[in-house]
C-alpha cells in the first residue's frame, strides 16, 4: 500500500533530479560527487517517504535531505567549511562550445559566486536562484533568519565592490526585488 | 551595524531585506522614509544593489548540464523505487489501488468468499488512473463487480458492530452516518470499509439485496462542488450519484434503475438535505 505522501515523493523525485544535482554541485564542487550525493538523497527520500507531509513543498524537503547527507559526509571527512574551494572553471562554468556574450556573463557571475565564502555562496544560491524565502532558507540551513540576511548583505557587499550595475543613488524611486518566487 | 541601529537608521540587513521584498509593510515604509531623507542610507542601498546579479539566469545552464538520463536510470534502478513506466505502456484498463486506511473491527472479511475477494483486491494494479472527478466512480464500479451474494452471505449479521463501524466512518468522513441515516428498506447492511482513493477518504457500506445481490453506498471526501442526483450505468451496474458539502455520494448495484432511484432519494434526503 502506498499512501498519497509516498506516491508524491516517488513521482516528485523524478521531476527534481536536475535541481537536486545542481544544488549538489554547489555543495560538493564536483560533478561526479554530485551524482553520488543525488543518489544517496533519492535512497533516503524513499526510505523516509512516510515522513513527508503530502501537499507540502517536496523540493524543500528533498533539499533538506541532500544537505543533511552532505553535512554528515563533510563532518566525517573532517573538511572545514571555507576550505577546498574548487577551481570555478571546472565546477560551475557552463561547458558550451560556443561562448556567446550571455554565456560569458553567466560564466562571470558564476566565477564571482564561486569566489564567495561557502556559507554566503550557499545562502545566495538558495535565496536568489532557488527562490527560497528568508525563512525557508534559515530553516534549511539551520541558522537564524538574521544570519541569512547578514550573509546576503555580505555577499552583496563583496560583489558590489567587484563592479556590476552602478546604481543611481540620487533617484528616489523604490527598488523592486529581482528575486524569483 | 549597531551604530546605525542605535541611531534608528536601517542597517545593511534591513536594506537587503528591503531589496528582496522580505520586509513587512510597516518596516518597508520605515526604510523608504529613511531613503528619502538620508544620503548615507541611499549610498548603502546603492552599494548593496550593486551586488545584485542575474543569479538565476547564470545558474540556468548548470541545470541544463545535469546528467538527467543517468540520474533517471539510477532512480529506476533503486529497489525502493517502483517505476510506473512499464505500467503506463500497458493499454489494459487499470484499477488504482484503494489503500486501506483503517480496518473496521468487523470490516475484515469473514468466510471463504470474503477471502477470495480480499485476494482479488490485492491483485489489482497499483497505477493511479487519470484524475477526473468521476474517476473514483469508475473505480468503485469496477470493484463492486467483484462482490457476489455468496461473499455477503458469509458475513454474520451484527448490528452492534455495524453501528460502531458507521461511527468510525462518520468521524473519518465528517458526514453523519447513523444506522437510521444509512438504512435501506429491505436490505441488510452487511459490512463497511474505509479506504482511500487519491489520498482522500472513501467510505463503503455494502448491503445485501436478496434479488439483485450486493448494493453499495459510497461516500468520498473529494471536496468537489455540489451536484444534484444523476444516474449512470457502468460495468452492467446502475449508479445514482450526487455531491454535497464537499462529499461525493454514490449508490451502486445490479438492481434495476427504477428500484435504485427511490433508495438513493431516501439517502439523499436523510444525509444531505
Amino acid at each position: 500500500m502506498m499512501l498519497a505522501d509516498q506516491r508524491e515523493v516517488r513521482d516528485g523525485l523524478a521531476a527534481y533530479l536536475s535541481r537536486l544535482w545542481r544544488y549538489a554541485v554547489l555543495l560538493v564542487g564536483r560533478h561526479d560527487a554530485a551524482e553520488d550525493l543525488v543518489q544517496a538523497t533519492c535512497v533516503r527520500a524513499l526510505e523516509r517517504s512516510h515522513q513527508f507531509i503530502a501537499g507540502s513543498r517536496l523540493d524543500r524537503w528533498l533539499f533538506a535531505i541532500l544537505r543533511s547527507i552532505w553535512l554528515n559526509d563533510l563532518r566525517s571527512r573532517r573538511v572545514r567549511e571555507g576550505e577546498g574551494v574548487e577551481d570555478a572553471e571546472a565546477v560551475l562554468v557552463y561547458d558550451g562550445a560556443a561562448r556567446i556574450e550571455t554565456d560569458m556573463l553567466a560564466a562571470q557571475v558564476l566565477r564571482e559566486v564561486q569566489a564567495l565564502p561557502q556559507a554566503q555562496r550557499e545562502t545566495l544560491f538558495l535565496v536568489y536562484v532557488e527562490g527560497l524565502t528568508y525563512r525557508e532558507a534559515a530553516q534549511l540551513l539551520g541558522v537564524p533568519i538574521g544570519t541569512v540576511m547578514s550573509r546576503l548583505a555580505s555577499a552583496r557587499e563583496r560583489l558590489g565592490k567587484l563592479g556590476g550595475k552602478l546604481g543611481a543613488p540620487a533617484e528616489q524611486k523604490s527598488i523592486s526585488a529581482a528575486r524569483p518566487r | 551595524m549597531s551604530d546605525a541601529e542605535a541611531l534608528g537608521r536601517p542597517s545593511d540587513t534591513d536594506l537587503v531585506a528591503y531589496l528582496d521584498g522580505e520586509l513587512s509593510p510597516y518596516r518597508r515604509d520605515w526604510v523608504a522614509a529613511h531613503l528619502a531623507a538620508d544620503d548615507g542610507v541611499r549610498a548603502c542601498l546603492a552599494r548593496l544593489a550593486n551586488g545584485a546579479r542575474p543569479f538565476r539566469e547564470a545558474f540556468e545552464p548548470l541545470l541544463a548540464q545535469a546528467p538527467v538520463a543517468r540520474l533517471a536510470t539510477m532512480l529506476d534502478g533503486l529497489p525502493t523505487y517502483r517505476p510506473t513506466r512499464a505500467e503506463r505502456r500497458s493499454s489494459a484498463p487499470r484499477w488504482p489501488r484503494l489503500g486501506l486506511v483503517a480496518a473496521c473491527a468487523a470490516g475484515l472479511f469473514v468466510g471463504a468468499g470474503a477471502d477470495r475477494l480480499l485476494v482479488a483486491m490485492r491483485a489489482t494494479v497499483t497505477e493511479q488512473a487519470e484524475e477526473q472527478p468521476d474517476e473514483w466512480r469508475r473505480v468503485v464500479a469496477g470493484y463492486v463487480t467483484l462482490y457476489t451474494p455468496e461473499t455477503l452471505a458469509a458475513i454474520p449479521d451484527d448490528s452492534a458492530a455495524r453501528r460502531r463501524e458507521l461511527a468510525g466512518l462518520s468521524a473519518k468522513l465528517d458526514v453523519p452516518l447513523s444506522a437510521y441515516d444509512t438504512a435501506l428498506p429491505g436490505l441488510a447492511l452487511k459490512w463497511t470499509q474505509l479506504l482511500q482513493y487519491d489520498g482522500k477518504p472513501l467510505g463503503e457500506m455494502v448491503y445485501a439485496d436478496p434479488q439483485s445481490g450486493p448494493v453499495m453506498l459510497c461516500v468520498f471526501a473529494d471536496g468537489e462542488a455540489d451536484a444534484a442526483p444523476r444516474q449512470e450505468r457502468r460495468n452492467g451496474l446502475n449508479i445514482v450519484y450526487w455531491s454535497a458539502k464537499g462529499r461525493a455520494f454514490m449508490l451502486v448495484g445490479r438492481m434495476a434503475e427504477a428500484d435504485l432511484r427511490p433508495l438513493a432519494d431516501g439517502i439523499y434526503r436523510r444525509l444531505t438535505l
